[in-house]
């Protein structure tokens, strides 16, 4: 990096900087937004924290300007993380058309009285959750 | 005798990367299938069960881990600065820099610290239900790997430094592979404030 390249990268490091902390403030501030929609309200909080990421990891972690190599390894890795996280959802929606429990060990808990479960609605009811 | 390891500092021709770059980003890799886990456990424990964790939720302290994440950020840009004084040849600026970022890495641990003490006495440990089963496995984790960033950091900033006088480009390098190590600890923090304490 030359001197010059040097200041403009130092520039773009606390500007990201404050991006960063205006993105904060707002994903605070948009969940006191009612959008009466559970899929609504966690689109809007997870894309604010998918635009943060991006900032960290292509200007902090420098991905914008990175090897083929690593991009790669970051290609594969995020895909075998969507695998994983498509499992559990998949895993959810087979057993529950098949009318299946797909959490059976939570489900022996309750039956057995002292899982959590069971604990935590009764909690619940005497309103010292 | 003294054996020489290649591409200590140079890059290999064939992936563009030194040796430790290479590691850190392979460590990275697994890190995120390790958090991605807990994150899918997340989803399928909410999804049984979501009102625990809408309960669990209203609980938590929203300041304080908001304190907290903009402590972790300017942690992180601090740090990328130390780099930068590197490059630059400063190593006053370095300390300065590394210092703030140690800092503000204790000052992480004293809030959560806080945090965790506010629950317990309460009764609201691992056990109490699902929500903070996942609230103190996912944020115990990321506080573990904040304290494993605060011994490299660490011995970076203070003992680790002699290797500046010797080996400049190599300590560079060093610095910049735990960078790269503190901001992938502070982009799973980014995850983990909306998911645990706000959505």
């Amino acid at each position: 990096m030359s001197g010059h390249n040097i200041e403009s990268h130092i520039k773009v490091y606390w500007n990201v900087f404050y991006a960063l902390l205006a993105f904060t403030a707002l994903t605070v501030g948009v969940t006191y937004i009612e959008f009466n929609s559970v899929f609504w309200t966690f689109f809007v909080g997870l894309s604010i924290a998918c635009i943060k990421g991006y900032l960290v990891a292509a200007y902090f972690m420098h991905l914008n300007d990175e090897t083929k190599t690593i991009y790669y390894l970051l290609g594969m890795t995020i895909f075998f993380l969507a695998v994983m996280m498509r499992m559990p959802l998949q895993w959810k929606n087979s057993a529950e058309s098949s009318g299946e429990n797909y959490l059976p060990y939570a489900i022996e808990d309750k039956a057995t009285d002292g899982g959590y479960v069971e604990k935590t609605k009764s909690k619940n009811k005497k309103g010292d959750y | 005798m003294d054996i020489e390891i290649p591409y200590n500092v140079d890059e290999r021709e064939d992936t563009g990367l030194y040796n430790s770059k290479l590691g850190i980003w392979l460590f990275l890799a697994s890190e995120i299938m390790l958090f991605g886990a807990l994150f899918s456990s997340y989803i399928i424990l909410r999804l049984n069960d979501p009102l625990p964790f809408l309960q669990g939720q209203a609980k938590l302290n929203v300041p304080l881990a908001t304190l907290n994440t903009a402590i972790l950020i300017l942690s992180s840009v601090t740090f990328v600065m130390s780099w930068v004084s590197l490059k630059l040849k400063d190593i006053s600026k370095f300390r300065i820099y590394m210092g703030i970022t140690m800092l503000c890495s204790f000052l992480f641990l004293v809030i959560k610290y806080f945090e965790y003490e506010s629950k317990l006495s309460n009764g609201y440990t691992p056990a109490y239900n699902n929500f903070y089963a996942v609230y103190f496995v996912v944020t115990g984790l990321h506080a573990i790997h904040i304290i494993g960033g605060i011994i490299v950091n660490g011995y970076l900033w203070l003992p680790g430094l002699k290797m500046w006088d010797t080996e400049p480009e190599r300590f560079t390098n060093r610095i910049e592979v735990a960078g790269l190590y503190w901001h992938f600890v502070d982009l799973v923090w980014i995850f983990v404030f909306p998911s645990i304490y706000l959505l």
